[in-house]
């Protein structure tokens, strides 16, 4: 078996133009490997190549050139796709059906039993805290009630591997802080999250590994620790500490040929602030 | 998996309000029917029920269920939910296969709730009805002669057809060895005589005919005599005594005046056995409308594999109006090619040589008659000739068009597969270049077609004020399908008089005029087609008189619908006085002698002066 959830060789995608042109490149020469049970996230600017690289990973596109195994299978491979759950950028839901027939609907493409597939409906529908609405039909839902019912059909079955196209966007920032959770969740349970996104705080909080693309061309891949850690300087937070107490660690720091930057008040971000303000209430 | 797609399918179709106006509108049509009067046959009104269902319902449904399966796919590539099928494991084989079934699954819902309603409106409408004419709720079987022959003097044989002269001196036997009940509800036994029949008579159209009916075994017979109307085929009851295992039913025809001629083939004349099992018909006939239904989602499903919903539906719209009209296409590529007409006939345009006519020949001729293979042909699903004349439909053409659909389902499935599989799941900007590019080019080519045909027209300046109002109304319904409709008929008139079907030609000729009657041209060459070549075509003076009658009629008609148009007067008179020279035709003291029967004095005197007009206008002629 494959130890690596994600391996790409060379992965190529170029759009030709009605006379057979080349006119974008998509993707160019994508060499990647995501391990099994990590969270890696995939960020860069709009139109970068991350969601070129999902559909060309889910078999949705068909690459120019070069290779891509999920699981261990070929990209599109149908024993793969039973072990993969993928939630797009937005949610491409049949408005018609409501929330519990679209789960269903999804369910038995797995082939999942009656009575099972019953109770990971309920489960699901509880979990992302749609009962009031299980029988309303999608085209009444709000782009958050989307996004969460999207995330149901996602990982109706189970899935080893969990590709999130943008799963935050348009959720408030309790649903954000949700999603955030269920990912880390995920982590806990051993599955391999890959994570496509924009909103690079996001990606901070949760990722272990990320890669960044530019017009198509990944740039750097690492762990958030290491592309973000700055071996040169030091932090240190210290509460209860008054204003003579801090002049003098100062005066100590300098007198060791330390180069103090700033000495602040440490903030907690807005989101924090946020969800605190919500959660009080 | 397919069953689920198929399922939803369904679903999604079920909720769109697209099929429930065709359900409400299919409903209200087959309410109405019943109560409609007729003013023709008694079961006029029930043929009415079936056609209206068989034709305009059925069509109504078919232009739902193309809608919905031509713009399923695109639709769902479009607003990318087939995202959320394509990353479930399901193969691209069995999204299409789903698709098909669920719509499949539609059109049987939709068949037998309309077919229902329908079934009620005929066996009300057929309860009204005397006995007699109850025989449409019939289904029967039909059995060919096992042996024909002609005993006595043969008079000619043409085209297949052989003719025997009337009063006795040739008899037409046809046998039939294997009649026997063939079902527990056979109630009886009938024969439906289809015979040609022409009369010495003048234009007499009944001829009397000697009818004899006899089985080997019983050893006895019945005769009667038959007065049969010309081009009308008529029924007759056959005595059950007649019937008998292991027997031979000989049934004998001869015209009894001398004068009156008969044609005849093998298949003229069809024995049935009258069974009462209309259901199990109509049963029949749903089954074989449902393969029709399930042929064109097919080739919808197919096309919006990948083609953009709005081109996928006009293309599965073409694909079936063409796969009912092959035989019109056939008489295209026909009309593309030399004509040997006679030179009295051949309008000038005709006469020239045109180097287009010749490039036509490869360029439009070949593909037409390729595409006659390529497409499917709707006509093998026609089952309401086999409702209207009450015949049992066989198990073989049920069979045969089941095959046909199978055949056909394989093969659009194998090309939906190897496009759905190489295509990029959504639409990018070139693909839509692309299908705009051919659509441009499309337009632009029916462009260059109708400037060219339009400078052909000076010619047809139509007045409206002339027209006579039971023509008009057609007209009107047609529209800017006029001219095509027109077209149509003349691929079809030359075709047929190519095939010599001159009776056939005759009604296209009538309907031709009837679209253009203001058009000289039309009268004038229909006219000459029939007084001079078709006329030719016959030996006997009786049957040359009758078509060159028909001709001058028709060019007399066109006379007084145009009477500003003095070319048509001038060939009327030409014709007069051409046609009954006896210098040019030797049977012309006989064409004489016939139109002094049928005109008045003062007709002829008008005929006379006519002709002698021409002849002193034009005295190179003479």
């Amino acid at each position: 078996m494959d130890s690596y959830a994600i391996r790409t060789e060379g992965l190529t995608k170029v759009y030709k133009d009605f006379w057979r042109r080349k006119s974008t490149s998509a993707l160019t020469d994508l060499n990647l490997t995501i391990e099994r049970g990590e969270i890696f996230g995939l960020l860069g600017p709009n139109g970068s190549g991350k969601t070129t690289t999902v559909k060309l990973l889910l078999g949705l596109l068909f690459p120019t050139s070069g290779k891509s195994w999920v699981l261990g299978y070929p990209s599109g491979n149908i024993t793969a796709k039973r072990k993969l759950g993928f939630l797009p950028e937005e949610s491409y839901l049949y408005k018609f059906l409501n929330a519990e027939e679209i789960l269903d609907f999804y369910a038995k493409l797995f082939d999942i039993q009656k009575k099972e597939r019953k109770r990971r409906i309920d489960a699901l529908i509880h979990e992302v805290r749609l009962d009031h609405v299980r029988k309303r039909p999608l085209s009444q839902y709000s782009k958050g009630m989307l996004r969460r019912i999207g995330l149901a059909q996602a990982i109706i079955n189970d899935p080893e591997l969990v590709i999130l196209d943008e799963p935050t966007s348009g959720l408030d920032p309790i649903g954000s802080r949700e999603m955030k959770d269920l990912i880390l969740e995920f982590k806990r349970q051993k599955k391999t999250v890959v994570l496509c996104s924009h909103l690079l705080a996001d990606v901070q909080d949760i990722c272990d590994r990320i890669a960044i693309f530019n017009k198509g061309v990944l740039q750097v891949t690492g762990t958030v620790k290491e592309l973000l850690s700055q071996n040169d300087a030091i932090e240190f937070v210290v509460k209860n500490l008054s204003e003579n107490d801090i002049q003098a660690v100062k005066a100590f720091v300098e007198s060791r040929n330390g180069n103090v930057l700033s000495v602040d008040h440490p903030s907690s971000t807005l989101e924090d602030l946020f969800i605190s303000i919500i959660q009080r209430r | 998996m397919i069953q689920t797609i198929a399922i939803h399918t369904l679903r999604e179709s079920l909720r769109k309000k697209t099929l429930h106006v065709l359900i409400g509108l299919g409903i209200l049509i087959m309410a109405v029917l019943p109560v409609i009067p007729t003013t023709d046959e008694p079961d006029a009104g029930v043929k009415m029920i079936l056609v209206v269902f068989f034709q305009v319902v059925v069509l109504l449904c078919i232009s739902g269920v193309i809608l919905l399966s031509a713009t399923s796919l695109p639709y769902e590539i479009e607003d990318k939910t087939i995202y959320g099928i394509l990353s479930k494991p399901v193969s691209r084989l069995k999204i299409i296969v789903g698709k098909i079934t669920g719509f499949a699954l539609l059109s049987a819902i939709l068949l037998v709730i309309l077919s229902l309603f329908n079934l009620v409106s005929v066996y009300y409408r057929a309860s009204h009805l005397p006995e007699e004419y109850r025989g449409i709720l019939k289904a029967r079987k039909e059995f060919a002669a096992s042996d024909f022959s002609i005993e006595g003097k043969l008079h000619h044989t043409r085209e297949g057809i052989a003719w025997i002269a009337g009063g006795r001196s040739g008899v037409a036997r046809w046998s039939f060895s294997d009649i026997q009940k063939t079902h527990e509800n056979t109630s009886g036994f009938e024969t439906d005589c289809n015979l040609k029949l022409e009369s010495g008579r003048g234009l007499s159209d009944t001829i009397p005919l000697m009818i004899r009916m006899e089985n080997d075994r019983v050893n006895r017979g019945k005769s009667e005599v038959v007065t049969a109307k010309v081009d009308k085929p008529f029924i007759l009851k056959i005595d059950p005594e007649m019937v008998l295992k292991n027997s031979t039913l000989n049934i004998t025809v001869f015209p009894i005046l001398a004068t009156d001629y008969m044609g005849v083939t093998h298949r003229d004349i069809k024995v049935f056995s009258v069974q009462k099992s209309f259901l199990s018909n109509y049963a029949k006939a749903v089954f074989i409308t449902f393969l029709k239904f399930l042929l064109i989602l097919i080739v919808a499903v197919m096309g919006s594999t990948y083609l953009s919903a709005p081109v996928s539906i006009v293309s599965a719209f073409v694909v079936f109006l063409c796969g009912h009209i092959l035989e019109f296409i056939k008489d295209f590529s026909l009309l593309i090619q030399h004509h040997d007409m006679h030179e009295h006939a051949v309008p000038a345009v005709l006469k020239t040589p045109n180097i287009l006519l010749v490039y036509m020949d490869y360029l439009v001729k070949k593909p037409l008659e390729w595409i006659c293979f390529v497409l499917p042909d709707f006509r093998r699903f026609d089952s309401l000739k086999f409702l209207l004349n009450g015949i049992d439909i066989p198990l073989e053409t049920v069979g045969v068009s089941f095959g046909y659909t199978i055949v056909y389902a394989v093969i659009c499935l194998f090309i939906s597969c190897s496009v759905l599989k190489k295509k990029r799941v959504f639409l990018k900007s070139w693909d839509a270049e692309r299908e705009t590019f051919f659509l441009l080019l499309l337009l632009c080519s029916i462009l260059l077609v109708n400037v060219w045909i339009a400078s052909f027209r000076n010619t047809s300046e139509t007045s409206t004020f002339r027209y006579d109002p039971t023509e008009s109304i057609p007209l009107l319904l047609l529209g800017g399908f006029r001219g095509i409709a027109v077209d149509f008929l003349w691929a079809r008139a030359i075709a047929r008089h190519e095939e010599k079907k001159y009776y056939e030609l005759l009604t296209v000729n009538n309907l031709i005029a009837k679209l253009q009657p203001n058009f000289p041209a039309v009268w004038i060459f229909q006219a000459w087609n029939m007084a001079y070549n078709i006329a030719n075509e016959w030996d006997a003076p009786q049957n040359k008189w009758k078509w060159i009658y028909t001709g001058l009629n028709f060019a007399k008609k066109g006379a007084v619908k145009n009477p500003e148009n003095g070319d048509l007067f001038f060939e009327l008179g030409y014709m007069y006085f051409h046609l009954f020279d006896q210098r040019v035709f030797k049977y012309a003291p006989y064409y004489r002698e016939q139109l002094k029967k049928r005109c008045g004095r003062r007709q002829l005197r008008g005929v006379a002066l006519l002709a002698k007009a021409v002849s002193f206008a034009y005295p190179e002629i003479t």
